[in-house]
């Protein structure tokens, strides 16, 4: 039964393609009772004796299962950015990639098109730290953009004289074909 | 210049020949011709002199343009979280005026939801936005529709311009905003004309009749009620000369007005002098010229001051600390109508329109209300950081124009967050809360922009910046270094690893015994890492801080952004390391950014005065740490806010969703701190003493509320649950440590880093269910 859910959950997140398989599967029926919900009372550091024993990390009643749609705002900034980096002027580029950034902090698109103008800039060691800032915050589905990060970094090293980290960031990024 | 020199030489001749007449006397005449030329060499030589002095001020540097410093422009786009309170906020932090219906530029008005704003023009360094007619919704929090007013075309995004929040002006605290003599309004020129100078445009420097005028009134009222200074000559003794009073400069002053109006047209006289007037004091500061002026009273440019606003200016030229509209309502009113009765009878306005300018309430902006010069902490920290690039006099002269990461709204909540929580403590009679002072910092979690700094409380004027100046131990907020150290060896450490909380005793390098115990003075025995993190449990710390190596624990520290040099000590593993909140923020900002750090900028950009960039501040990242164990601790930071030392948070955020945070609580409660994040904001509260002595507070009675009123009046994002890659939720009964099926009682989902998870098997996971974590395994993976 489970495993089935399992599948038809994973089947859909293939189907859709989204960034919704970057969360565990929405839970059936009621959350483990375990957190005892914030006690208002008064704090009174250290003194735990009221707390149960056990009490650790529980995920939310209603994990987020996509990532919302990027505003329209960031298509339009994204779009900005990419007419000024093929116009070339690379400054203004990443000006705009980093004001959309300020509207959605962890977009990974947006830090790879950053670490893209960063290595066209032969900033190499920025790009590199880009890049790895996407690979970070983008889902498992999102296999394309991990090759392109991993692409980057792949040069980034190379162009600094790193060429086994290089030659490691190259194969890490044929493993997302 | 030949003009100049005649002018006295005929007077002396003259003079001259009198004397011929009446003594005739050969050597007289002889004595007296050497005499009158050398008297002439003299006063050419030293107008000669005059003239290259007035040469150098007024085409070199004219004036000094202090660097102006500019909070981030507000961003709008439909979703933008944005409450109808905040954009109030905004819209009167840029001066912009509500009325029933706007018309002009920078005027706006509301029913209920609904706003209807036009905009300035602003020239941004990548691009110029236009003056806009803009047509918002606002709906629970969010910007919901945006559209042209005029067109009710929709609207991607619009850029509102940034409002002013300080300079950065000379040791001689002289600030201005330039303008230019195209931009000064004529009904300003005609103001000042009326009652400064009437015959400006035709005097050459000096105004015999404005002389005689004003002595006339002098004499007429037995005091002196007017002076007979040209604007000129105003303008030369601001200009050049010192305050002193006396003949000798009553002369230097004539002859240089002489000299200025023989060099430099009208316009250009005027320019200076509406630059160079002082028109006021702010604190510290002298309000140099119209256009800064026009900020400082009414907080809006001077090209938008109507009639009467323009008339209070003039009428300060008089004495600007006399017929201050702030302190002194009354004089300046009088002061500002006797202007406009004035350009009446000169006829440069109507008398209708005189009256009903009279009519008109001084309009001053309360003080403080600007945001000019309202945050000192944070323009001190634009300073510090810019110094690094600049040289001084860049800063203070070549009107810069400096994009700073201020977001006004935030520091604004900051600050309240702040001077409440201090008046919540008073109320609540805690001992000497009227000498507890306090600093806080918030900043974006993954670009490191910070958004406000406050250095103390508001009534503070001292001037003491506690969020960068205020080093001090941190206490608990230590911690999770300590925590961090221990889970990046998924192999030795997981967030269950049982550790001893049992007393310990450590002797230090020069012999010294140290025995620390918890705050509550008990041993607990055995708790699982997670819960001795979660319930700060110094004697578990410890032990795990020396099993780890101190060594380790520094490391961690320097990658998490501590630039001091740390000293391997076993007290450091309880805080005996002294930080500033603004490092403090450094610090989790990493840790908030999932290892990644980036170096806290208060900076985005510099362009000159005329919006040519000269320098950006990038935003720049570097992994500094493992994701995987960062994420782990996250989690456990999250525990100590909903069942731990921070579970008071309750009280201000819904601390399910997931916050996390830590307390920090120094020896004899010297220092009470918060620190901690949600998703979008990383925020640090201190509390403590300028003396250093003890608050009768811990991090959970003291900096807690303040960081959670602070935190849900920004409507700070809870953190969002996608787990890096290598890290599995397993399923575990906490009692045993074991692996459990979700349906068991009581078990919990933990996070492990790959392959740490438990491998034995609690007795109520069993048959179907046993293939379940190494199924969570596999997609964790």
């Amino acid at each position: 039964m489970r495993e089935l859910r399992m599948k038809r959950f994973l089947a859909g997140c293939a189907l859709a393609g989204l960034a919704a398989c970057a969360s565990p599967p929405p839970r059936q029926g009621p959350p483990a009772p375990v957190v005892q919900g914030g006690s208002a009372a008064a704090p009174s550091p250290a003194r735990g004796a009221e707390e149960p024993e056990v009490a650790a990390y529980v995920p939310p009643a209603r994990p987020q299962t996509a990532r919302p749609q990027p505003a329209r705002a960031v298509e339009v900034l994204l779009q900005r950015a990419e007419d000024q980096r093929r116009a070339g002027d690379l400054g203004a580029a990443a000006g705009s990639l980093e004001r959309a950034l300020r509207i959605e902090p962890r977009n990974p698109v947006l830090w790879n098109r950053l670490a893209e103008v960063r290595a066209q800039q032969h900033r190499h060691a920025m790009a590199e730290e880009l890049a790895a800032k996407s690979n970070s915050l983008a889902g498992l589905e999102e296999r394309a953009l991990k090759r392109r990060n991993w692409e980057i970094i792949a040069v980034a090293r190379r162009a600094q004289g790193r060429s086994a980290e290089a030659r490691e960031a190259e194969r890490k990024a044929s493993q997302f074909d | 210049m030949s003009r100049r020199r005649k002018s006295p030489r005929k007077g002396r001749r003259t003079s001259a020949k009198r004397r011929r007449r009446g003594s005739g006397r050969r050597v007289w005449l002889k004595w007296l011709l050497s005499l009158t030329v050398l008297g002439v060499l003299l006063l050419g030589g030293y107008t000669v002199f005059l003239a290259k002095e007035v040469r150098v001020k007024f085409e070199g540097k004219r004036w000094a343009v202090p660097a102006r410093l500019y909070a981030r422009p507000l961003d709008l786009y439909v979703g933008a979280p944005l409450s109808t309170t905040q954009l109030v906020h905004e819209l009167e932090a840029l001066g912009y005026r509500r009325v029933v219906h706007p018309k002009a530029v920078a005027q706006w008005s509301r029913n209920r939801d609904r706003f209807l704003v036009r905009t300035r023009a602003f020239a941004f360094w990548d691009g110029d936005a236009p003056a806009r007619f803009l047509d918002l919704r606002i709906r629970d929090g969010r910007l919901e529709a945006l559209a042209d007013a005029d067109s009710g075309r929709d609207l991607d995004l619009v850029r509102l311009e940034p409002p002013a929040i300080g300079s950065i002006y000379p040791a001689h605290r002289e600030d201005r905003v330039l303008v230019r003599r195209e931009d000064l309004p004529e009904r300003l020129v005609q103001a000042l004309l009326a009652v400064e100078d009437r015959h400006f445009f035709t005097h050459r420097g000096i105004d015999p009749r404005g002389i005689a005028r004003a002595l006339w009134a002098n004499v007429r009222a037995g005091r002196a009620v007017q002076g007979g200074s040209t604007l000129t000559q105003q303008l030369v003794k601001n200009f050049f000369l010192t305050p002193e009073r006396s003949l000798w400069r009553k002369f230097n002053e004539a002859l240089m007005a002489l000299i200025v109006e023989r060099r430099y047209d009208k316009d250009e006289i005027l320019e200076a002098y509406a630059n160079e007037i002082f028109l006021g004091q702010d604190g510290g500061r002298a309000i140099h010229g119209f256009g800064l002026a026009a900020r400082f009273y009414f907080n809006r440019p001077l090209a938008e001051l109507e009639l009467p606003d323009l008339a209070l200016l003039v009428g300060l030229v008089r004495g600007a600390s006399y017929y201050n509209p702030r302190r002194h309502p009354e004089r300046a009113k009088a002061r500002r109508d006797r202007v406009l009765d004035a350009m009446a009878e000169q006829g440069s306005v109507g008398d209708d329109a005189a009256a009903g300018a009279k009519a008109k309430p001084l309009g001053v902006t309360p003080r403080g209300r600007s945001s000019t010069d309202s945050n000192p902490a944070f323009v001190e920290l634009v300073r510090r950081q810019l110094r690094r690039d600049y040289r001084e006099e860049d800063l203070t002269s070549e009107g810069l124009r400096i994009f700073t990461t201020l977001d006004p709204w935030v520091q604004h909540q900051a600050g309240q967050a702040l001077d409440e929580g201090l008046a919540e403590l008073a109320r609540a009679g805690r001992k000497g809360a009227d000498r507890l002072q306090g600093a806080g910092v918030v900043a974006g979690t993954q670009g490191g922009e910070v958004h406000a700094l406050v250095g103390g409380r508001s009534a503070d004027v001292a001037g003491f910046n506690r969020a960068l100046d205020a080093r001090r131990p941190i206490g608990s907020l230590v911690k999770p270094a300590v925590y961090l150290a221990a889970l990046a060896r998924p192999q030795a450490y997981t967030l269950l690893t049982p550790l001893q909380d049992r007393a310990v005793t450590l002797r230090t390098r020069d012999g010294q015994v140290w025995q620390p115990q918890n705050y509550d003075r008990e041993e607990h025995g055995e708790v699982p890492l997670h819960a001795a993190l979660a319930r700060s449990y110094n004697l578990a710390t410890v032990r795990l801080g020396m099993a780890v190596g101190l060594d380790a624990v520094v490391e961690t520290l320097h990658a998490m952004g501590v630039e001091q040099e740390v000293q391997a000590f076993p007290s450091l593993l309880l805080g005996a390391l002294s930080l500033s909140p603004l490092e403090v923020a450094q610090v989790y900002q990493t840790l908030a950014s999932g290892g990644y750090r980036a170096p806290l900028r208060a900076i985005r950009e510099v362009s000159t005065a005329d919006g040519v960039l000269v320098q950006r501040y990038p935003l720049s990242v570097r992994r500094v740490l493992q994701e995987a164990p960062v994420f782990l601790l996250t989690r456990n930071l999250v525990e100590v806010t909903r069942t731990g030392t921070g579970r008071g948070l309750a009280r201000y955020l819904d601390t399910k969703a997931g916050y996390a945070g830590k307390t920090g609580t120094t020896n004899d409660l010297r220092d009470s701190w918060f620190a901690g994040y949600g998703r979008d904001e990383v925020a640090v509260v201190w509390l403590g003493r300028d003396d250093n002595g003890p608050t009768g507070l811990t991090g959970s009675s003291g900096a807690l509320p303040i960081w959670g009123r602070l935190m849900a009046a920004l409507g700070a994002a809870h953190l969002e649950t996608a787990a890096p890659d290598g890290v599995a939720r397993v399923w575990v009964n906490p009692a045993t440590g074991r692996l459990a099926d979700e349906g068991c009682a009581g078990a919990v989902a933990f996070p492990f880093i790959g392959g740490s998870a438990p491998r034995e098997r609690d007795p109520c996971s069993g048959g179907a269910g046993g293939a379940e974590p190494g199924f969570f395994e596999r997609l964790w993976r």
